[in-house]
């Protein structure tokens, strides 16, 4: 399948439900309104959700708790568990089935996900077919170990055994009778899993094998069968678990107790129950002292004791009872390897959260550095933006070499300092701490969007990852003024401009599983669109108030896009329908080019005046001819210079001299302007302005403001804001007028690099040559640094011929 | 997301209808990348590559390289180290113009921000039409590790993905 097919239909089936909504066509020429109203194309709004983005009077949402008793095995890998669920049926409507989702069942051999995994990645084809020496070791690993959940029974509240159908990964559970509104059903479960090695299968959970070691850590998500979304907007959730689209959940308590071997270090989302029961006394005395710090954590488990511990093992348990309220999703992690530290945060509005981090000695120095401080400052800036964290821990964990994932309450992060194989030292770089912060803010910040703003993720990724990402970036602008958070760079919008300059990408607004270039499209390109709505197009006053409204109206409820673009237009008094159609519904980008700059004076329509300002300008304009000026030093004479006899009155008076016909039509311009145009035409004489035409050109479709730079002939300079209404009536072309005091040398557009203009090279008038980046380094003060460069590869080159990639054993089958 | 490992990419191999890749689940963070652009200079006739790896990425290959030397060699601010990280790219990444390899010569590099450019350029009488293109950067060192390119020779901007067990790859129409 090509790319281009594929972004095709998703474009064409955006285009063709425009084209059914809206009753607007333009029948004749091609004029395209990217300011029409969106209201035609949102969902119409209703009881449940309002015109003004709020959860409406009737708004609803199911709730499920869970009572659950789990068992780690160590030795085997696996994971059994029973538990309950009880489900209220907050819908107005009778349920005759419930769904619960499997979403462990990714993992089995026949799963949709694995039978439509694809050979080549989109877009284009492949010219040449080859594996992966990882996707050898991963079917391999398929074949030894069954995988997916094994669901063992399935009852009521009575232990009546209940009839239940798996449909890939999703479970249908039939009622024996429908579940009336307000109504409550329990349903009991008894399953187990094996978990995956998460070094062959990737995914979010897992577990982790040090083999230096023989040492392991465990990290559990995705590991209850969960109950499926039930929603105003589509009913049951329905789309299966493919592994790119995450997760559409309830709001729920959980009881969960887990049984793992008894030195292990449990954390998990919620609240420990039985501490006295499974820490130390040490450990229970320092937890109580770190609630005490809100300058830097201390340990819980110094990394000592966790090195000494992870050397032990023991074939006894303990069991950890943890209670979490109001959460949308459990996840815990387990292992004797963990080091745990924790420092308190106080909050201007709302209860202290516990900031605490677990992981290995492998995640030291840099964990026990930066970790639980990162923890504790996604709080603080978050919660400026949103409400207070409403949680009393947030936990991060070392899972992983690199990435993060996120639940309530607790994340799985990577990023550990590097090994030196010979020396065995440990030491991280400056990079390294940044991919620590930033991954830690990432996933503690999504707390917020979605485990709290509980947007559906299997259908809008944007809508968690693309909020948190911008406030991610705002956190990282926090902690760093000169933090990199996106390609390098501490602008975003320097970098987003390379992506949607691209044909092989989709709109935004396109469903969770069908995005390509999924860190692109469903992560920076909606931060920067954030970022240019608060930096640029609204103002920073009026996007706090508006992103803050939205926040705390669907805080712990599920909104939509169309409750988010709602609420941004509502609490603003801003009509953003042309940004949201622009940014999120379509695939332009922002490319706006400053044409020309055309310079004017006011006439005095005085023939006096002007004639020698016209003869002033000709001479400027038209230069002596090079024959004239050589004739002349060569001591040749004209004609009439010769002959002065052949002069006439035209020799003496060229076309610029005032005759009678000019002044009387001077007169009668006067005697003709009447008040007020007479007076404000003799003001304007007075201040004699600049005028100026200055013309602009929409080459990359999305409309945007324009910020202007003014630079004087004296010097000084002046910035202005045009908003992006301007092309309301032609979004192609426009030209704007401009009357200054002081004659312009320049006009720079988007010169702060705040619009994403993807095309610099336009932006200036008089016209800059934009050097590519391979020309400022030619160009640059590097030299030495390049030959250093060439120095040291003619070295290795002549050291040791840098080997290629193992050969791939594929050849074609014999026919 | 990452570990050693081995990567396999077979010169034009014919394997038909068999799904190979089985890539992992991507996370709620960002997998590893290379952002690999391709542009044409018109001034000076050049087609002009850049690559930018994540400094973190290029220190966790470097330390596997077992080099010893402590952290000035896992340093990717360290000239030496960034040669070597540009031979090992020179290796990983190729172009083929309609049959021909383009000869990439070794510009430079240059850390920016939190990334690693490498910049490498040919000398070509005119731009290619379409590109036969080959990047295995770092996907024998993480196995979740994504490349993109973005080939801009003219006016449009055409994007390639490589992950998995992707090999070689065709972008046409470029100009």
């Amino acid at each position: 399948m090509k790319l281009g097919w594929f972004a095709a239909v998703a474009v064409a089936l955006l285009v063709s439900g425009t084209a059914v909504a809206d009753a607007n066509k333009q029948t004749k020429g091609k004029f395209d309104d990217k300011f029409r109203q969106l209201e035609v194309d949102l969902p119409t709004p209703n009881t449940y959700r309002t015109a003004s983005g709020a959860p409406g009077e009737s708004y609803w949402q199911q709730q499920a708790d869970y009572t659950i008793n789990a068992t780690l095995d160590e030795v085997k890998k696996r994971i059994t568990a029973t538990g309950t669920i009880t489900y209220r049926n907050n819908s107005p409507h009778a349920l005759n089935y419930i769904w619960l989702q499997l979403d462990q069942n990714t993992f089995k051999e026949d799963s949709v996900s694995r039978r439509t995994a694809r050979a080549v990645s989109p877009p284009m084809a492949a010219v040449s077919d080859s594996v992966s020496m990882a996707s050898l070791r991963q079917l391999q690993a398929y074949k030894e170990t069954p995988l997916g959940f094994e669901i063992q029974s399935v009852t009521d509240g009575g232990s009546r055994a209940l009839r239940y159908t798996i449909n890939d990964t999703m479970m249908r559970i039939d009622l024996p009778q429908p579940l009336a509104p307000k109504a409550t059903a329990n349903i009991k479960l008894a399953w187990a899993f094996n978990i995956v090695d998460y070094n062959l299968f990737g995914g979010r959970a897992g577990y982790e094998q040090f083999i230096d070691s023989d040492t392991y850590t465990f990290f559990q998500a995705q590991w209850i069968p969960r109950l499926a979304a039930y929603t105003d907007y589509t009913g049951w959730q329905h789309k299966q678990f493919l592994g790119q689209g995450e997760f559409t959940l309830e709001f729920g308590n959980y009881d969960v107790s887990i049984t793992a071997p008894a030195d292990h270090i449990v954390p998990a989302t919620g609240v420990l129950q039985n501490p006295n029961e499974v820490l130390s006394a040490e450990q229970r005395s320092r937890l109580a002292q770190a609630r005490r710090e809100f300058d830097k954590p201390m340990y819980i488990v110094t990394p000592e004791e966790a090195l000494a511990n992870e050397k032990e093992g023991t074939t006894a348990t303990k069991t950890w009872r943890w209670k979490a309220s109001n959460v949308r999703d459990f996840a815990w992690a387990s292992s004797r390897k963990f080091i745990w530290d924790a420092m308190n945060v106080k909050q201007p509005e709302g209860g202290d959260v516990l900031a605490q981090s677990f992981f290995p000695n492998e995640g030291d120095p840099l964990w026990s550095l930066y970790s639980t401080r990162a923890v504790a400052h996604t709080i603080d800036v978050y919660s400026e933006f949103s409400f207070p964290y409403p949680y009393p821990n947030a936990i991060s964990v070392n899972t992983w070499l690199g990435g993060g994932m996120e639940y309530p309450m607790i994340s799985f992060n990577g990023y550990r300092p590097v090994k030196d194989e010979k020396t065995g030292k440990k030491t991280y770089t400056r990079q390294a701490k940044n991919g620590l912060v930033g991954v830690v803010i990432h996933e503690v910040g999504h707390n917020y969007f979605p485990m709290i703003v509980n947007s559906d993720e299997r259908q809008w990724t944007w809508m968690d990852e693309g909020l948190n990402s911008f406030l991610e970036f705002m956190a990282e602008l926090r902690w760093d003024e000169n933090f990199p958070v996106m390609g390098g760079n501490s602008n975003s919008l320097d970098e987003i401009g390379s992506y949607m300059m691209s044909e092989d990408q989709v709109p935004i607004m396109t469903n969770s599983e069908s995005v390509i270039k999924f860190g692109s499209n469903a992560y920076d390109k909606p931060a920067a669109a954030l970022t240019v709505l608060r930096e640029t197009v609204m103002g920073r006053e009026l996007f706090d108030f508006a992103f803050k409204e939205y926040a705390r109206r669907w805080k712990f409820k599920r909104p939509t896009p169309s409750d988010f673009f709602r609420t941004m237009e509502d609490a603003s008094g801003t009509d953003l329908d042309w940004f949201w159609r622009g940014w999120f519904y379509t695939t332009d980008h922002v490319d706006i080019a400053l044409n020309g700059v055309r310079e004017y004076r006011l006439s005095t329509k005085n023939p006096e005046v002007e004639a020698p300002l016209r003869r002033e300008r000709q001479d400027a304009t038209r230069p002596e001819p090079v024959t004239v000026t050589e004739n002349r030093e060569k001591g040749l004479q004209t004609y009439v210079q010769k002959h002065p006899d052949a002069k006439d009155f035209y020799d003496a008076n060229d076309e610029f001299v005032v005759n009678n016909k000019d002044l009387n039509d001077y007169a009668t311009f006067q005697e003709g302007l009447k008040e007020p145009d007479k007076s404000a035409f003799a003001r304007a004489l007075r201040e004699n302005p600049y005028i100026y035409f200055v013309d602009f050109e929409n080459k990359g479709g999305l409309v945007s403001p324009l910020p202007l730079k003014f630079t004087f002939d004296d010097g000084a300079t002046k910035e202005i804001m045009i908003p992006a209404e301007i092309w309301r009536v032609d979004n192609v072309k426009v030209t704007k007028m401009f009357v200054e005091t002081k004659k312009v040398v320049s006009i720079e557009l988007d010169s702060k690099h705040q619009t994403a203009d993807a095309v610099r090279s336009n932006n200036a008038f008089p016209q800059r040559n934009e050097p590519s980046r391979l020309d400022v380094f030619r160009a640059g003060a590097r030299g030495e640094a390049r030959n250093q460069m060439a120095e040291a590869l003619t070295e290795l080159r002549a050291k040791k011929a840098e080997p290629d990639s193992p050969a791939a054993p594929i050849t074609p089958a014999p026919q | 997301m990452s570990k050693q490992g081995g990567s396999i990419t077979r010169r034009l191999a014919i394997l038909a209808g068999c799904a190979l890749a089985v890539a992992p689940p991507a996370l709620a963070h960002r997998s590893q990348t290379v952002l690999t652009t391709v542009m044409w200079n018109p001034a000076v006739s050049m087609l002009e590559v850049t690559h930018r790896v994540h400094n973190a990425d290029a220190e966790a290959w470097l330390s596997q390289q077992g080099q010893g030397g402590g952290a000035a060699a896992m340093d990717i601010t360290v000239v030496r180290n960034q040669a070597q990280m540009m031979l090992y790219v020179e290796a990983h990444f190729g172009l083929n113009d309609g049959g021909a390899k383009i000869a990439l010569e070794p510009l430079g590099a240059e850390i920016e921000g939190e990334a690693l450019l490498l910049y490498q350029q040919c000398k070509l009488v005119a731009p290619p039409k379409a590109l036969a293109i080959d990047n295995r950067i770092l996907r024998d060192v993480f196995d979740g590790q994504t490349n993109l390119v973005n080939v801009r020779l003219a006016q449009r901007t055409r994007t390639l993905i490589f992950s998995g067990s992707d090999g070689v790859k065709k972008a046409e129409g470029l100009l």
